[in-house]
């Protein structure tokens, strides 16, 4: 199996796996935490889009996160729209910020761009924490409602779940139609070698521009659902670290691979949580992991696996028989 | 078809071009030659308005291009093959022609007439469409890279270096492969450091040196020049 059958087919069973795996979770604190996982899901694959496609560093994830989590926030709380039309919002708001951010993008490449966007989160943050009369300030915002159909409110966990996990599963889908683009393969050119696309005529700034937009499109959504879930929100949440944390679920999951990513958002949402019993000694436990992956399996998760297909289809290959799909 | 007149170029305060005028024409394969440094890659990266803005004017079949954004030039008609080959190595062969085609995306009823084309010109490609671009050969890189170029439909094709890094086998076949990609009807600029190689398949060549162009003339005459033969063909 290669390139987009086997993402296709991860993708399912990964989704699968997720619409399996909630009723047999019986701490309520985990539940809540494979809400989140799945919301850290849907912005992964934004990050996945502008990151592992299009092979810019970005680091502020935290700052499209938070502008996401506030819009929406702050439109149903205070404007009293509803959750609908304030989701379109937080998604439409984020995707601006992208072009915002991606401008920038015209003159930045490499470590530079990074730089600026660890740049752009902090002040992102620093914005959200001191305009209190917007935002709140520290304290944050309060009562933020849960998703509703009509007069049916998601209020129940179960069913917010399933409902995340649904959105996610249409934009995953979303994501695997554009990665098989045009567009796409434009990313993926840029990523590659962005004077060969140049010279033969790809608009690279502009493509890159438009990855920062998809991106936002994603994350906003995602981080409109964060809000939702939690229905308080306050800023000392959106740090750089997060955003480090989103960059680090790319690279485990397999740099470039949609369902790679996908992996990397859940494993490190339980991470984290699963080491808590060590106390002082997580995060170095915590890194430790993460470096052993990253040393080990620069390739990833999704590398190893397709490593290991690729290995057995040789196998199979020299033994005379045929064996699945090449 | 391409004119260039007086063009000089800068990289900061350096002065890489002199007043640079040439001239090809349609159906014409010119070459550019002349030793490293010489200014010959710049040349054509100002032609496709890659880097610094030159002064002068460069005329694309009559129509000013000087200093225009690189996407709307190759829409115009001119395509570039650059040195190194510059294929994208994590995308496969399928995936660098699409590459290729992007500046025709609204027209995609050409894609297979093309991609027909380009695989009658090198049947390797089509036997590696889905293999990574990286892990082809250096001369089905330059195979690729010439395909890539052409899924452009250019009218003008720049050619930089496409001998470099090759076996001498392989160059030779790559040079004809230009003499074929002419014949069916492709203007080519094509820059060398093979002076030899590149002037047995031109019909005119021009002679680059520090920045600017010192001999200019039919192929065979600048062959049978003295100052040519013994600066670039070691005769």
């Amino acid at each position: 199996m290669r390139g987009s059958k086997l993402r296709n087919v991860s993708l399912v069973v990964i989704f699968a796996l997720l619409a399996c795996a909630e009723p047999l979770i019986a701490s309520r604190f985990y539940k809540f935490v494979l809400a989140l996982a799945v919301i850290n899901v849907i912005m992964v694959m934004g990050l996945h889009i502008i990151f592992g496609l299009t092979g810019q560093i970005f680091m502020g994830m935290a700052g499209f996160w938070g502008i996401g989590s506030y819009i929406l926030a702050l439109i149903t709380t205070r404007l009293g729209l509803g959750f609908w039309p304030a989701l379109l919002l937080s998604s439409l708001g984020v995707g601006l910020m992208g072009l915002v951010l991606g401008i920038p993008t015209l003159r930045l490449k490499g470590y530079y761009l990074s730089i600026t966007t660890i740049g752009f989160g902090e002040i992102t943050r620093f914005i959200l924490m001191n305009w209190s009369p917007v935002t709140g300030g520290v304290f944050g915002v309060f009562n933020i409602p849960r998703p509703n159909f009509g007069s049916f409110v998601f209020t129940n966990d179960a069913h917010f779940y399933y409902f995340s996990l649904v959105l996610a599963a249409i934009l995953a889908v979303i994501a695997s139609i554009l990665e098989d683009s045009k567009y796409g393969t434009a990313f993926k050119g840029v990523r590659d070698d962005e004077l060969a696309a140049d010279a033969i005529g790809i608009d690279s700034t502009g493509i890159k521009v438009m990855a920062f937009i998809t991106c936002g499109l994603f994350v906003g959504i995602g981080a409109g659902l964060y809000s939702s879930l939690l229905t308080y929100i306050s800023p000392e949440v959106f740090t750089l670290e997060e955003s480090f944390r989103f960059v680090t679920m790319v690279l485990i999951g397999g740099i470039g691979s949609l369902p790679g990513a996908i992996v990397g958002a859940v494993l490190l949402t339980f991470l984290p949580e699963m080491l808590r019993f060590l106390q002082s000694w997580y995060l170095a436990i915590y890194g430790l992991i993460v470096l052993g992956i990253v040393i080990y399996q620069p390739a990833g998760i999704m590398g190893a696996l397709q490593g290991y297909l690729d290995r057995r289809m040789i196998a199979a290959r020299r033994e005379g028989k045929e064996y699945g799909a090449s | 078809m391409l004119r260039l007149e007086k063009v000089n170029a800068f990289y900061g305060h350096i002065q890489a071009l002199h007043e640079i005028s040439l001239e090809v024409a349609e159906g014409e394969i010119v070459c550019l030659i002349g030793a490293n440094g010489a200014g010959k890659t710049t040349t054509l990266m100002s032609i496709m308005g890659v880097v610094a803005t030159p002064q002068g004017k460069i005329l694309f079949q009559g129509e000013d291009i000087t200093g225009q954004p690189t996407p709307w030039i190759v829409s115009k008609g001119i395509s570039c093959v650059p040195e190194g080959r510059r294929i994208f190595p994590k995308l496969t062969v399928m995936e660098n022609l699409d590459m290729g085609f992007y500046p025709r995306r609204n027209r995609p009823e050409e894609f297979e007439e093309d991609l027909e084309r380009v695989f009658r010109l090198f049947p390797i490609l089509k036997e590696r469409k889905d293999q990574f671009g990286g892990t082809l050969s250096g001369g089905q890189q330059q195979m690729l890279s010439l395909a890539r170029g052409l899924m452009a439909r250019p009218k003008l094709l720049l050619l930089d270096e496409p001998s470099l890094g090759l076996a001498p086998l392989l160059v030779e076949q790559v040079m004809e492969s230009i003499v074929e990609i002419n014949k069916q009807g492709t203007t080519v600029l094509l820059v060398e450091q093979n002076a030899l190689m590149a002037l047995e398949i031109s019909h005119r060549g021009y002679v680059l040196e520090t920045g600017a162009i010192t001999i200019a003339g039919e192929a065979e005459r600048l062959m049978a020049d003295a100052q040519v033969r013994s600066s670039y063909l070691g005769t």
